[in-house]
């Protein structure tokens, strides 16, 4: 009898089971995404790997047309598993969470000579340049504070968040290697230890501070998928919560960087270096959604219209931005754009060069981010260092235009030449411009 | 009881069989095409130089016979598409002439020839999964 009841039991059991199963099948864990019942299969072309993770992400944007989803899929950057269908299946091996750009990845990820760890004489060398970036070394600062503090003898860099060596210097200003702040921190003066406790939120390959107006990611997409000031999504993949905070406002990478992505880190304050704290600014409002004429960079700081009307993107060229290959000591070693680099000085114009070789950066840059129809023959400003303004033309009739990377607008470039300036030659650094240029803001 | 367990049985035995028959009547999924059909060689005139969409390669005709040319762009795979000069690909800009050699970068190589021939009813097939040789031309006059 016992044995009949334990038939029985097991019986109902496996039909349930069955029934279970049945069920599992027709309504997979997937279909809770806009009800999607069946797998959706890509083939990238240039894996020709099939991969399945569409399935859930269905409607995620495409990341940028520089990489079409029917080339690169998903796997090729981000990793996982590509023919799981169950979330923890197809996440594990993951690269960088949902941040294939972070520097703990970004060789996996992006990297490849004919992607972004090629020949620097293609620049190609995005990964290699951004790794030893003043924005992720963060060396400059750490110099200069040990220094201050006593604890090196002189400012040049020792130290950044991370070892890096390069073995190409390539600047007269250009370091060797550089060791990492956290081996040494410890045996530093108070003072520089309290810095490393709470001044290094600013570098790349560091979480933002919490709060409205902070919200950005790690790595190349710091910079390169802007966020929303409480970093929401509000884009159309269905598996991530709209109020769920670190993201980008939407799955992209871009070269049209508004400037409201630089203010994440360059506009939120200051650091107090007496009592090694961080001050918020306190002109703006608590959620920090302030107009373009107020949000505008540091209040303390003068500035010309055309500093808060442009994005920073405008003028600062990806070496100044992502470095120049170099570790450096200090920012000011690669900043160096100048008021004159477009308005040019008394007696010359900007310096400006012919696109000849339809292999010209510049046309690859202008690709990317098409604000402008640059063609061979097109003459654009360039800088001293001979990089190309490639958004800052030369018209037929001599006029400069400007057109800007993230809004598109055109602007007319005033020359300084045959203008009313009388400013002394010897005096062409911005800071001589701004004793007469700088304005009030509205 | 007894019916209570037979009827469990039963229905135990009959999903496992629908499971059993789902398993063995799954079908997967075919593999990419790579043999496209063209249809006959009178469609094409001499001269011309026709889009495959769905083969991502362009079919040309000329006096000594038919070739075709990869679109797939050799820098990273794009489709590269049709401009004033030839082919450009929108994804990183590299540009290629009307035969598929590079005029600029990225890409560092030639589109790929494809292998174009008749089927066994005389019409034109392209396969893009294989290369032809340089100066590759297809016929399909009888000899």
């Amino acid at each position: 009898m016992k044995a009949r009841w334990g038939f029985g039991l097991a019986s109902l059991g496996l039909v349930l089971a069955a029934v279970a199963a049945s069920m599992r099948e027709a309504a997979p864990a997937y279909a809770r995404y806009a009800g999607q019942t069946e797998p959706v299969r890509l083939i990238p072309s240039l894996t020709g790997e099939p991969e399945y993770c569409l399935t859930c992400h269905q409607g995620i944007e495409e990341i940028s047309a520089a990489h079409p989803v029917e080339v690169f899929g998903c796997v090729r950057c981000h990793g996982g598993n590509r023919i799981s269908l169950d979330a923890q299946g197809a996440h594990a091996g993951l690269l960088g969470g949902g941040n294939p750009s972070d520097f703990s990845v970004v060789d996996a990820a992006c990297g490849g000579t004919e992607c972004h760890s090629g020949e620097p004489t293609e620049e190609r060398d995005h990964i290699a340049r951004s790794i030893t970036s003043v924005q992720s070394t963060y060396a400059g600062a750490i110099a200069s504070v040990r220094y201050t503090f006593g604890a090196q003898p002189d400012p040049t860099a020792r130290y950044g968040i991370l070892a890096v060596s390069d073995p190409l210097i390539t600047t007269e200003t250009g370091v060797p290697t550089i060791a990492a702040f956290a081996s040494i921190v410890e045996r530093d003066p108070q003072a520089v230890q309290d810095f490393a406790a709470e001044c290094l939120t600013c570098h790349l390959e560091s979480e933002p501070r919490a709060g409205s107006g902070y919200q950005r990611l790690t790595g190349c997409a710091a910079c390169h998928s802007p966020s929303g000031l409480d970093g929401a999504y509000l884009g159309d993949d269905p598996t991530i919560q709209a109020d769920e905070a670190g993201h980008a406002l939407v799955h992209r990478l871009t070269t049209a960087i508004p400037y409201t992505q630089c203010d994440a880190c360059h506009n939120r304050g200051n650091y107090d270096l007496v009592t090694m704290s961080f001050h918020e600014r306190t002109d703006l409002p608590p959620d920090r959604r302030a107009p373009r004429d107020q949000d505008y960079y540091q209040p303390i700081a003068q500035f010309t219209k055309c500093e808060w009307e442009l994005d920073c993107v405008d003028c600062h060229t990806s070496q100044e931005v992502m470095g120049d290959g170099d570790l450096h000591s200090s920012k000011t070693e690669v900043q160096y754009i100048q008021c004159a680099t477009c308005h040019g000085t008394t007696d010359d114009g900007p310096l400006t060069m012919m696109i000849t070789d339809p292999d010209d950066l510049a046309l690859r840059r202008a690709q990317l981010n098409p604000v402008v129809n640059l063609q061979v023959g097109d003459t654009v400003v360039v800088t001293v260092r001979g990089e190309a303004l490639w958004n800052v033309i030369q018209q037929p009739d001599g006029r400069f235009v400007m057109v800007g990377k993230a809004t598109r607008m055109s602007y007319d470039v005033p020359l300084v030449k045959g203008s009313e300036c009388e400013q002394d030659p010897a005096k062409q650094g911005s800071s001589d411009c701004h004793v007469c240029h700088a304005v009030e803001r509205p | 009881m007894r019916l209570v367990s037979r009827a469990a049985l039963w229905l135990t035995g009959g999903a496992s069989l629908v499971g059993m028959l789902q398993y063995l009547s799954y079908e997967t999924e075919p593999p990419p095409q790579s043999i496209f059909a063209l249809g006959t060689a009178d469609s094409y005139g001499v001269g011309s130089a026709t889009i495959i969409p769905g083969a991502r390669a362009v079919l040309y005709r000329e006096e000594d016979g038919f070739w075709a040319v990869s679109l797939v762009c050799s820098h990273l795979g794009c489709t590269t598409e049709e401009d004033e000069s030839g082919y450009r690909c929108p994804c990183h800009g590299s540009r290629y002439d009307r035969q598929g050699r590079v005029l600029n970068g990225p890409a560092k190589q030639a589109l790929k020839a494809a292998w174009v021939e008749a089927d066994a009813d005389g019409n034109l097939v392209v396969d893009i999964s294989r290369e032809a040789p340089e100066g590759y031309r297809f016929d399909p006059s009888p000899a």
